[in-house]
């Protein structure tokens, strides 16, 4: 035996690290290898244990008195025929328990009852009229949980022994107070009151997570409130002149919070308590709180209203919850939704909306004065990293806007799907000025920024305008969602996406089919430290600083795309402001073509921000007052001077291009795809893509085309994917992604490293295009389609029939039997899924 | 900014800093002695695997640290290991445990992962004969403790 070997597998924490990959079975290999093997894999196997709810009474209950034999009471349930193997079952259940007893000690992790309603118990016959008869008896050496999972199910026309569960849960919580995580998701019994007294009976001091997923009634939340607050105490400690909130009840660890509610609960009563309480409420030392599924409506009467039908900003279930933790770092007051959403017929939106029916009464339900909620929350919450309030209706754009520029410099994460209140502007606090900006200044307190990483902003259309701002200046972003968001692909183009490490992307781009302009004009206004969008009749009186966006495709790009695909990447380019491509030519285009870094350049070159600034008296409408770098999206013109001029006097009325302008078409659509598919290229770290789009989509009264993702729009460029991309959600695009062609592609460069069957068929074919017929399984054969040879032929067409499209699909998935493969029939459409699901 | 580091054969090894900090134990003796040239010794690793550890830590410098997740369950999966990082472990089970321990001594936990995650797919699908056969354990059970073993083990394989 070599020595580094021994050395390794001796080493105690290496071993443990090898087992925790390993799953049952394997680790009970281990455990007959040697001594050594043997205590380490049984340490890693009993750590975690499950009992199902029909198991409850074998392992943690007993019979309170032997009134009846079991086994008469057997026989007669299950009759002669089955009580043989009733009896073998038992006797295998019985050295279950009897192992379970004796190895209990180990467990650090238990999951009792199961978790979902799907999986009702199913009480043993012989058991359920003799509930009663039996009593709570946990072994006594099932002392050292961590984690604890209670989630007892009866199914509802049995029996329900409310006492034994209840004694159940309280004698774990007591019998194991180095509990750490304590979930507690019962359907029905026991009830939320049992917990609360085992809490209040025995104190979880090492409690650091606790999740609740029920439904707690009127009373509940200021029950749960009190009794977390009364184990807290507060010392106000002075730090440079701020006042901070420190709990100093020695032994408190409890920092997050999770309440889910099981249907759509109020904590109406809650607030009512609390604006009827007149002593200052007592805070609770949570960092983390999450409260899904809850309504933040209110039903007040109408005398609540003052004259201008506003209430006063204690009818706010926000405010008064924000005022109990005012240590909190991440407040998650939403719904859930978004993570089960799956694609569908329905855009995301219209999801939410199906999901939401109360949206339509509270379609704009700010209650309070602008400005007011925020402050509040601002003064009760000061140290916010994360926060989610998707689906609030409660904040007026002035509370987002103030809310987003208090919280910037520390913000980590931002969920604000369906939050109609919210403007491009307020969102824009999040965006630093750009590195051009920082330069001129010398210096941006924004360089000190902690930085976004999670942005969420799906459902809200009209948030559309500033998300290329964040792929420009916001290198930090690792998640980004914009469901239901279309945003125009010549926003995105002209500038390399500067988050490179994003790990997860939902986009939802708009190809043009045509030329026509489009202003969407965003300057730095020094004065006010923030972007500003500003409108066509201002950006007019300021040529010098204009850029704009313009869909304008007037010169060849394809023969630029080509050369300047692979350049290097130039930022900045002086050299021409009036360059002639647009935005669409792509991230490598610098050279030619990006309006935006030229913008920058020019503008540094020509207007100095003190020249500005003091020219002219300042006024939110002056663009005197703004600094000298306006922020757009390349804009295009072939000629010298101006774009901004350019595409004003070149647009007709209706936007679209004007005779002046050179007669160089170019196919919009394909080339701007090829643009967008190499940006997305350069992501090489996303482990989930979501494309959404529709061909023929109607928005902003134009036409527009989606991402096809097939070879000749772009889709190799998305090859260097394959290093991390484990889950790609395409939907609503065009089903020319079932091509065959573009399935050998996605088999070849995205499931490739799983795909031991396609490689082998690759290597014995000598390549794609080759093949001997039946080699590989193919369904389309067997459908009698027009798709001819065996799986690794290429047959792919511009366009696809349905049953092509499943034909090529089932190929698919017969050659990359890990590789799972969702449609979803989307009119004469299918959209697909592809994800990676591993066992373990 | 480079850092020089010694192999304990003593060959020496110019790398970029943030690469060399990909390893926590570099990274805490940087911090320790401030701006210095001097060399660190790595006393328990060879010049052989230090190769391969830059290697690893050259293709991964853009990783962001892994922060800890907060989770109940560390088990972990073993089918997730990208393409590069297999085809980084393809070397002799020698010098795989040799980068485990490097990986462990120089507490480069990505690093750590991926081997451990190695060797469990090697111990997946064995039986104990087969396990101790590739790592050429010695079985130190007595006849009676292995026929007990098998007995007991015989339900939990069930479950």
């Amino acid at each position: 035996m070599t020595s580094s070997n021994s050395e390794a597998i001796a080493i105690p924490e290496i071993l443990q690290n090898v087992f925790l990959h390993l799953d049952r079975p394997s680790l009970h290999a281990c455990a007959r290898v040697s001594r050594l093997w043997r205590s380490w894999s049984l340490h890693i196997a009993w750590l975690f244990y499950y009992i199902p709810s029909q198991d409850i009474i074998d392992f943690l209950a007993q019979r309170r008195a032997e009134k009846m034999s079991v086994n008469g009471d057997a026989k007669e349930a299950h009759g002669e025929a089955d009580y043989e193997e009733y009896s073998l079952n038992k006797s295998k259940k019985l050295r279950f328990v009897q192992e379970f007893k004796k190895q209990c000690f180990r467990i650090q992790s238990l999951t009792v009852g199961d978790d979902s309603h799907s999986k009702l118990a199913v009480m043993r016959s012989v058991d359920k009229d003799n509930l009663p008869e039996w009593a709570c008896a946990l072994p006594t050496n099932l002392t050292n949980l961590v984690h604890l999972r209670f989630g007892f199910h009866y199914h509802s026309h049995l029996p329900a022994d409310s006492n034994l569960s209840s004694d159940i849960l309280s004698s774990l919580i007591s019998q194991n107070p180095n509990l750490q995580h304590l979930e507690f998701l019962p359907a029905r019994q026991p009830s939320y009151r049992v917990l609360f007294t085992a809490l209040k009976n025995s104190p979880l001091q090492q409690l650091k997570r606790l999740e609740l997923c029920c439904d707690l009634e009127n009373n509940g939340l200021s029950e749960l409130l009190d009794l977390l607050a009364v184990q807290s105490k507060f010392e106000i400690l002075e730090q440079d002149q701020e006042c901070s909130l420190e709990p100093t009840t020695p032994g408190w660890k409890l920092e997050e919070l999770i309440i889910r509610s099981r249907g759509n609960s109020s904590f109406e009563r809650f607030v009512i308590d609390s604006r009827n309480n007149t002593d200052s409420p007592r805070p609770v030392a949570v960092r983390k709180l999450t409260l899904f599924n809850f309504c933040p409506a209110v039903y007040v009467d109408e005398q609540e209203l003052d004259e201008n039908g506003r209430l006063q900003i204690d009818w706010s279930l926000l405010y008064h919850l924000c005022r109990r933790f005012p240590v909190l770092q991440r407040l998650q007051f939403s719904s859930n939704i978004s993570i089960d959403y799956k694609p569908s017929p329905l855009s995301f939106e219209h999801h939410i909306y199906n999901f939401f029916r109360d949206l339509d009464e509270f379609e704009s339900s700010v209650f309070w004065q602008p400005e007011e909620l925020a402050r509040a929350m601002i003064k009760a919450c000061p140290k916010l990293t994360e926060i989610d309030l998707s689906h609030h209706r409660e904040l007026h754009p002035e509370d987002w806007d103030i809310l987003l520029q208090h919280y910037a410099p520390q913000l980590e994460s931002l969920s604000a799907w369906s939050v109609d209140q919210m403007q491009p502007q307020e969102l824009m606090r999040l965006v630093p000025p750009s590195p051009a900006l920082i330069d001129q200044f010398g210096g941006h307190p924004s360089q000190k920024w902690v930085g976004l990483q999670r942005l969420d902003i799906s459902a809200n259309s009209v948030l559309a305008p500033a998300i290329h701002m964040f792929l420009k200046y916001v290198p930090t972003l690792r998640h980004f969602k914009a469901l239901g968001v279309p945003v125009e692909a010549n926003q995105l183009l002209g500038f390399d996406w500067v988050c490179t490490g994003m790990e997860t992307l939902a986009i939802h781009v708009l190809i043009p089919t045509q030329a026509w302009p489009n202003y969407v004009i965003w300057r730095w206004d020094v004065s006010k430290d923030r972007w500003r969008m500003i409108s066509e009749e201002e950006d007019s009186l300021d040529d010098d600083e204009c850029e704009c966006l313009a869909m304008d495709v007037e010169v060849p790009i394809f023969p630029t795309l080509q050369e300047s695909y692979g350049s290097s990447k130039k930022e900045d380019s002086s050299s021409d402001s009036d360059s002639d491509t647009n935005s669409d030519t792509g991230s490598d285009t610098d050279s030619s073509s990006n309006s935006d870094s030229d913008t920058d350049s020019d503008s540094d070159a020509h207007s100095d921000t003190s020249t500005d600034s003091s020219a002219e008296s300042s006024s939110d409408s002056s663009s005197e007052s703004d600094s000298s770098d306006s922020e757009s999206d390349a804009g295009s013109s072939t000629d010298s001077g101006r774009s901004g001029d350019e595409s004003s006097a070149a647009l007709g009325p209706t936007g679209a291009p004007g005779e002046a302008l050179p007669k160089k078409r170019v196919t919009h659509s394909m080339q701007i795809q090829i643009a967008i598919c190499q940006q997305l290229g350069r992501l090489t770290r996303l482990k989930e893509l979501t494309l959404e789009g529709r061909q023929d989509y109607r928005y902003d009264n134009k036409e527009w085309d989606c991402l096809r993702l097939t070879l000749k729009t772009g889709l190799d460029y998305l090859r260097p994917l394959q290093a991390n991309l484990k889950k790609l959600v395409v939907f609503q695009l065009d089903e020319e992604l079932c091509g065959r062609e573009e399935m050998e592609w996605i088999a070849q460069n995205w499931v490739h490293q799983d795909n031991i069957v396609w490689k082998s068929a690759i290597e014995a074919c000598g390549g794609s295009r080759s093949t001997s017929p039946g080699s590989a399984s193919n369904s389309a054969t067997t459908l009698g389609g027009e798709v001819s040879g065996a799986g690794v032929s290429v047959c792919g067409r511009e366009k696809v029939s349905a049953l092509e499209a499943n034909m090529n699909i089932a190929w698919l998935e017969g050659q990359c039997r890990r590789l799972t493969v969702e449609k979803d029939v989307a009119r004469n459409r299918e959209s697909f899924f592809y994800g990676q699901y591993q066992d373990y | 900014m480079t850092v020089i580091l010694v192999s304990s054969d003593n060959q020496d090894f110019k790398v970029d800093k943030e690469v060399a900090e990909r390893s926590i134990l570099i990274k805490n003796m940087l911090e320790d002695v401030g701006e210095s040239d001097s060399p660190i010794p790595l006393p328990n690793v060879t010049a052989a695997v230090l190769t391969k550890v830059i290697e690893y830590c050259e293709h991964h410098r853009n990783d962001p640290i892994q922060v800890p997740e907060e989770t109940d369950d560390p088990r972990k999966r073993s089918n997730d290991i990208e393409e590069w990082d297999m085809k980084f472990m393809q070397v002799d089970q020698e010098m795989l445990f040799e980068i485990i321990l490097a990986a462990n001594y120089l507490d480069i936990k990505p690093l750590l992962d991926v081997g451990c995650k190695t060797v469990a797919n090697i111990i997946k699908g064995k039986t104990p004969e087969e396990i101790r056969k590739a790592f050429n354990i010695v079985n130190d059970f007595t006849p009676e403790e292995e026929a007990q073993i098998k007995k007991e083990n015989e339900w939990a394989e069930d479950r």
